[in-house]
């Protein structure tokens, strides 16, 4: 882990409002912008081994991978962060492995693939098939670095943790799933062992991951919200993006290195 | 650490909750639960002690409201500025019955 150059210990990204809300609940932010720049920035401290650390916000303004990865980069050339942390709302999943899988449980995943990459064929030639429509997948991944999960299962474990935390694989892609046909075909069959969905984790990772020196850790914590079928709603987004925001919360006060 | 002082009576159930509602306590809150909401149709949840709630703790509390919706009525009372706050910002103000 590098531990020079770095300018700001944590910064966050959120995408909707109700993940800006929930995370402007969480501390004391101000406003900063800078000219030539119209991203909307909010900066706040708090305290960790008796010193002030700081932290910084950026919402992405629409939801997708491609404004998550420009907003990702910019946030990263700014402040230099030493961690990269997205908060808000996912989709969880139903299988037997995750039985007890709620709303507002958080997923922190450690490999985040993007399932929506691939080719759209007749049926005879894929696997997957959507009525008179084939798709081939060729989803690529991308990785939390190794160095920084042994944090994350600790953090997953420890009783002070004021949520439940599952460690695992996330599918990112570029729409919104609420169809269990598509999620069967496409993500189970990929990657069995998905533990959640979302929209914009994959490009941040990435934009982390490809950064140049002092490339911030990226870590994800999205919690469930709704499970990506055709129950879903928009009842639960408000629990699900305060206990992100409250998992992020105990990682970077109580458990990631900072010095 | 939480106390939780149960009165049943009959298909009624009240549960005084006093202290922190968290990761460590939730589990207790959620046994107490299990055992003990067989038939109620009335759950009085009193939360006047109650100092904390964390994520683990509203989590609890959905599952309780999953159950009673099937069989009667979760009602959630007197709670306190700092409780209400965390119901207002992760929207249980609008979930659960609160009073």
């Amino acid at each position: 882990m590098k531990k020079n150059n770095y300018q700001t210990d944590v910064a966050l990204m959120s995408v909707t409002t109700t993940e800006f809300k929930a995370v402007m609940h969480f501390h004391d932010w101000r406003a900063k912008t800078f000219t030539g720049d119209d991203q909307i920035y909010d900066v706040a401290t708090f305290e960790r081994d008796g010193k002030t650390r700081t932290l910084v916000h950026a919402k992405i303004d629409e939801m997708g991978m491609t404004a998550a990865a420009a907003t990702a980069m910019k946030l990263i050339f700014q402040f230099r962060p030493r961690y990269l942390i997205m908060v808000g709302i996912a989709a969880g999943v139903v299988k037997a492995e995750l039985e007890d899988q709620r709303y507002g449980d958080v997923v922190v995943p450690d490999v985040i693939w993007n399932y929506s990459s691939g080719k759209f064929v007749s049926p005879d030639m894929a696997d997957i098939q959507y009525g008179n429509m084939g798709f081939l997948p060729r989803s690529t991944a991308t990785t939390i670095p190794e160095e920084i999960i042994p944090y994350l299962r600790k953090s997953a474990r420890s009783p002070e943790n004021p949520c439940h935390v599952y460690i695992g694989p996330m599918a990112c892609g570029s729409t919104v799933v609420a169809n269990r046909e598509l999620l069967e075909k496409q993500i189970y069959t990929q990657y069995q062992h998905t533990a959640g969905l979302d929209m914009e984790s994959y490009a941040v990772v990435y934009a982390a991951n490809h950064a140049n020196d002092p490339k911030p850790i990226p870590i994800i914590a999205k919690s469930v919200c709704d499970f990506a079928d055709s129950k879903k709603s928009d009842d639960y987004q408000r629990f699900a993006a305060y206990s992100s925001c409250e998992f992020a919360q105990f990682l970077y006060e109580k458990i990631l290195p900072m010095d | 650490m939480l106390n939780i002082n149960k009165t049943i009576d009959g298909s009624k159930a009240t549960f005084d909750l006093s202290g922190r509602l968290d990761t460590t306590t939730a589990p207790q809150l959620e046994q107490e639960l299990k055992a003990s909401i067989d038939g109620v149709t009335e759950l009085n949840l009193d939360f006047a002690k109650l100092d904390y709630i964390s994520s683990a703790g509203l989590r609890v509390l959905l599952s309780a409201q999953k159950i009673m919706n099937k069989q009667g009525e979760m009602v959630i009372r007197n709670a306190n500025e700092t409780v209400m706050e965390i119901f207002e910002v992760t929207g249980f103000s609008d979930i659960l019955t609160i009073e």
